[in-house]
């Protein structure tokens, strides 16, 4: 408290102890006077025996203050009058920290709500996803990076619920979408049918009511439902006493029994409602693979264990079960690794870049406080000779770099927070798992506030240093002032050279994840996207649980929908292509020998209605579509691509021939083959693909088709109507544009790209800032050897070219090192590439031009400057 | 360039004088440096000003206090006091400075062999 006081006193301290002082030096002359020296001499003696009186005034208050705060708020105080005297300088660094700062608080949110927070369960560490593992003859292509990861089926996971030792709970999970009526507009709600273990393994509590037991998730068990917060709130306005409550989910009454709490939802399978998922041996469908499956680890039993257990467990039941397991086996992976897997590489290399943003960024602020303090070096001799300490000098300087930190670093943040805007409005839903945690948080602040820190150290010590160590007489002497140290040049150029050589890194990793997009958006689709609109629909099992009633309904539909004005063609498939999933089962040609089960050939299965193919703008090679005559009483027609035939019936003619068929129709006739589509996804090349008839095989959901002559959108409504106009309950969803469809497919590696484009750009901008202040300056500074040289002859296109020749050496050093680095670094991005090398000769010769180009502009302009010196005028300055 | 404090003390040394200086009697700061380069016979050569940052150290933890008063030459000078607990202080002090003493000195003796 006292000392508090003391600050606050401090004014009248300061004029008493310099009183004080001043009594002692004239008692100390006195003393000399009596002893014979004359007055003069003995006020010089007194004053030298006394030492340094403004560092003893200084030390002095320093005991008084609290110190060290005192004199970092007068640092500041000093470093923001020398900021607001240079505008300029000031607005470029902390614009340029802001960019650094700011692209790394922006990743780093990303990096935090995706891979850093733990899941939102308790004991996360300790949930598991496990997966089926086809054997390597079966052609799984179409899963993409998952091919190791099938689902999987009811009596494998009921097998493996019962003799695997290593989990303390297991649960199937299923997720289909329910159509929920009852409350206004019919509405189809993303349902996951899962085990009574599942909540347990999740460990979260409801909110209200309870969950499942046991007893309840068995074949015709009670219809029950646990609704999510989310949903409570939306349709039931968050009423407590819709516990014991029916809704009507399919037309069929549901007992509401419990509301789990805000934000409990699986990271992919998003989910508003739960029912339990029912599953026992013997059901007809109980192997088909279908099921996710989560467990839960035992306490200290490891993931190897686990699946060394599982593995075993597989092994025993491809035995036991031959037709449908031979070969397969069995996998765990964690809940974590399985919802960030995919994006961790990408997130890393973002994160990789925008710190070498930051390093570029801090560097080319290093170079512009060298420069400025080699214009300030009689200032700090000044400042030296008065008594300022070398540690007050440096710690002045390190004030002035905290000051621009801190203004870069709020610049900054404010871009974070729009740059994220930005990026999750770009990103479809469930693009980026975890997105919605998203925040510039308590987190992210502190994250960046650490980077301030961090980064004034980076760029504010070296300069600190450097002046700090200005000799006063060699300072204070006229023209020492002339033409910086040796060694403060050298260590700008090598700044400049590592600013080049990083921005080339960076420009190579846009360059070839730029091309990967254009690789995969430039590939052959096989079908056409414009001018489609989609919807999807699950038929409701009540209402059309009978297989022709099913067929017929989505053939009316349909003759509605094509009745329409605007609309040029319609069909349906049950998964529309570009989202990431497909059918897959087994078949055999009938002209064979029928393969022992499970070792024959399998294939992508897609139902489709009539005229899907000419919807969809997919030629035929040969045969026909499907038509009215393919009823469900008919013999089963099959349409197969082009990769089918020419797999299967290589040499022949595919068509006529008949093929024994894994799915609930077991047998079909090719009558037509069409030209070959990618399916799942772009970077995936089309696979041998078995179409069926919607009308033979009816599913219980699908997606519309509908071709139009309109932009789609005017024509959507219409449709929902025609819907609507059949069966008024039915529930739509995902009304988009075949366009917005293959737009999300691509969302990310095109976020992805244009990201890591945009930090290339600001590093190359950044780092030809950096090459034009080197040069620049370095012109300024010798202007008079400039002046000295045309005086002696030299014409101005040598001094262009004397200048321009610094600073290709340095792009040129700079693009040596970069080249180096991406030969080492860019083989990490392999994973995320598409048809294209990580050292793909193209990208890097572009790149390097690229920087040599705007290299040599950002010398040339400086060199100009040189060649318009005055040499007369020049030689007269100082 | 200059140093923030003379290192040629230990710590604390300076302090530890001008408080035994004190001792005998309230003194001026002028006073309180002429006596300790006297009885330290020339030997301790402090740069004068360096006696005013150890006063205010003094000051604030409460070791001395200062009134204006005027100087045998008839100047307005501060007059420096020990108060008791400086005197506690210099106890300690002179204690811990008289072991350490006692400890280099057994380190610095020739080794008999």
């Amino acid at each position: 408290m006292s000392r508090l006081r003391q600050l606050f006193r401090r004014r009248r301290l300061d004029r008493e102890l310099a009183g004080e002082i001043a009594a002692h030096i004239e008692e100390k002359a006195d003393e000399l006077v009596e002893g014979g020296m004359s007055r003069e001499k003995a006020r010089l003696a007194a004053r030298a025996h006394f030492g340094n009186s403004l560092a003893v005034l200084e030390q002095s208050r320093e005991v008084w203050a609290f110190a060290p705060i005192e004199s970092l708020l007068r640092d500041l105080r000093i470093a923001a009058r020398g900021l607001r005297r240079a505008p300029l300088f000031t607005a470029v660094a902390a614009a340029t920290l802001a960019l650094g700062i700011g692209a790394n608080a922006a990743i780093f949110s990303l990096i935090d709500a995706v891979l850093l927070r733990p899941l939102p369960f308790p004991q996360s560490d300790r949930i598991v996803m496990l997966w089926e593992r086809p054997p390597k003859t079966i052609n799984t292509a179409s899963l993409g990076t998952r091919n190791q990861q099938n689902p999987v089926s009811p009596a494998n996971f009921l097998d493996w619920r019962e003799r695997t030792r290593s989990f303390d709970g297991m649960a199937a999970l299923s997720t289909f979408p329910m159509g929920l009526s009852g409350f206004g507009e019919p509405r189809e709600v993303d349902a996951l049918q899962v085990s009574a273990a599942f909540f347990r393994i999740l460990g979260v509590a409801p909110l209200l009511g309870r969950t499942f037991e046991a007893s309840e998730d068995v074949p015709n068990g009670p219809h029950v439902v646990v609704l999510s917060f989310d949903l409570w709130q939306r349709q039931f306005g968050g009423d407590k006493s819709v516990i014991g409550r029916t809704v009507s989910l399919h037309d069929e009454p549901y007992t509401i029994l419990g509301v789990m709490p805000q934000r409990f939802d699986l990271p992919f399978d998003h989910a508003e409602i739960w029912v339990p998922v029912q599953i026992a041996r013997g059901m007809p469908s109980d192997e088909g693979r279908y099921l996710n499956v989560i467990a839960k680890l035992k306490p200290g039993v490891s993931l190897a264990q686990a699946q060394a257990d599982l593995a075993g467990v597989a092994r025993q039941l491809s035995f036991e079960r031959p037709y449908l397991n031979r070969d397969w086996s069995a996998g765990v992976v964690s809940l974590y690794r399985q919802t960030t897997g995919e994006v961790s590489t990408a997130l890393l290399v973002l994160f990789g870049a925008v710190t070498f943003v930051l390093l570029i960024a801090a560097g080319n602020v290093a170079n512009l406080l060298l420069m400025r303090g080699t214009g300030r070096r009689r200032e700090f001799a000044l400042r030296a000779a008065l008594g300022a300490s070398r540690s007050r000098i440096a710690l002045q300087f390190l004030a002035e770099s905290l000051l621009l930190s801190i203004a870069g670093g709020a610049l900054g943040i404010a871009l974070a927070v729009a740059g994220l805007r930005a990026i999750v409005v770009s990103l479809p839903a469930l693009a980026l798992p975890r997105i919605e945690g998203i925040a510039v948080d308590a987190r992210v602040l502190a994250f960046s506030v650490a980077l301030c820190l961090g980064t004034t150290f980076l760029f504010g010590l070296a300069p600190a240093l450097a002046f700090s160590r200005t000799n006063p007489d060699d300072a204070l002497k006229q023209g020492g002032l002339r033409g910086a140290s040796r060694g403060n040049r050298r260590m700008r150029g090598l700044l400049v050279v590592a600013e080049v050589a990083v921005s080339l890194l960076l420009l190579v990793g846009a360059g070839l994840l730029g091309r990967t997009f254009l690789n995969q958006t430039g590939v052959r689709r096989g079908f056409r996207t414009d001018h489609i609109l989609t919807m999807r629909m699950f038929f409701a099992p009540a209402r059309y649980g009978n297989d022709g009633r099913r067929a017929r309904y989505l053939d009316q539909v349909l003759a509605r929908v094509r009745a329409l004005p605007s609309v040029e063609a319609a069909s349906s498939a049950h998964f529309l292509p570009m989202v990431g999933i497909v059918s897959g089962s087994g078949f055999h040609r009938m002209d064979r020998p029928q393969p022992a089960p499970g070792t024959g050939p399998t294939a992508d299965y897609l139902i489709v209605s009539p005229r899907y193919f000419a919807t969809m703008g997919i030629p035929f090679i040969g045969g026909r579509d499907f038509n009215q005559h393919d009823s469900i009483s008919a013999e089963p027609a099959i349409v197969v691509n082009q990769a089918f035939a020419q797999r299967f019936f290589r040499g022949e003619d595919a068509i006529g021939k008949s093929l024994g068929l894994d799915w609930n129709v077991r047998h079909g006739i090719i009558v037509g083959i069409t030209a070959d589509t990618r399916q799942t996804d772009l970077k995936i090349d089309p696979q041998p693909t078995i179409f069926l008839n919607q009308a033979q095989t009816p599913m219980y959901f699908g997606a519309l088709v509908v071709r139009t002559a309109l932009p789609p959108a005017a024509v959507a409504s219409a449709v929902e109507q025609a819907v609507h106009a059949v069966d008024p309950d039915q529930a739509i969803s995902h009304v988009e544009t075949m366009d917005q469809v293959l737009a999300e497919s691509v969302a990310r590696p095109r976020l992805e790209s244009v990201l890591l484009g945009i930090f290339a750009g600001v590093a190359l901008l950044l780092a030809a800032i950096g090459l034009y202040g080197v040069l620049a300056y370095s012109v300024s500074q010798r202007t008079r050897e400039i002046g000295i040289r045309m005086a002696l002859g030299a014409s101005s296109s040598q001094l262009v070219r004397a200048v321009v020749r610094d600073g290709l050496g340095l792009i040129l050093a700079g693009i040596l090192g970069g080249l180096a680095a991406s030969l080492a670094l860019t083989r990490l991005l392999r994973s995320l590439l598409y048809h294209i090398s990580p050292t793909d000769p193209l990208t890097l010769i572009a790149v390097c031009t690229l920087l040599l180009v705007v290299g040599l502009l950002a010398s040339w302009l400086p060199a100009r400057r040189a060649a318009a010196v005055d040499p007369v005028g020049s030689l007269r300055m100082e | 360039m200059i140093e923030d404090e003379p290192r040629s003390l230990f710590p604390g040394t300076l302090e530890m004088m001008v408080l035994q200086t004190l001792r005998r009697g309230p003194l001026h700061g002028y006073a309180v440096a002429q006596h300790i380069r006297q009885t330290s016979d020339d030997l301790l050569q402090i740069e004068e000003g360096t006696l005013y940052p150890a006063l205010q150290r003094l000051l604030r933890e409460g070791w001395v206090v200062a009134e204006w008063g005027v100087s045998a030459r008839n100047r307005k000078v501060r007059i420096y006091k020990i108060t008791s607990a400086g005197r506690k202080q210099l106890q300690r002090e002179v204690s811990s400075f008289e072991r350490m003493l006692t400890g280099i000195s057994r380190v610095m003796k020739p080794v008999e062999s």
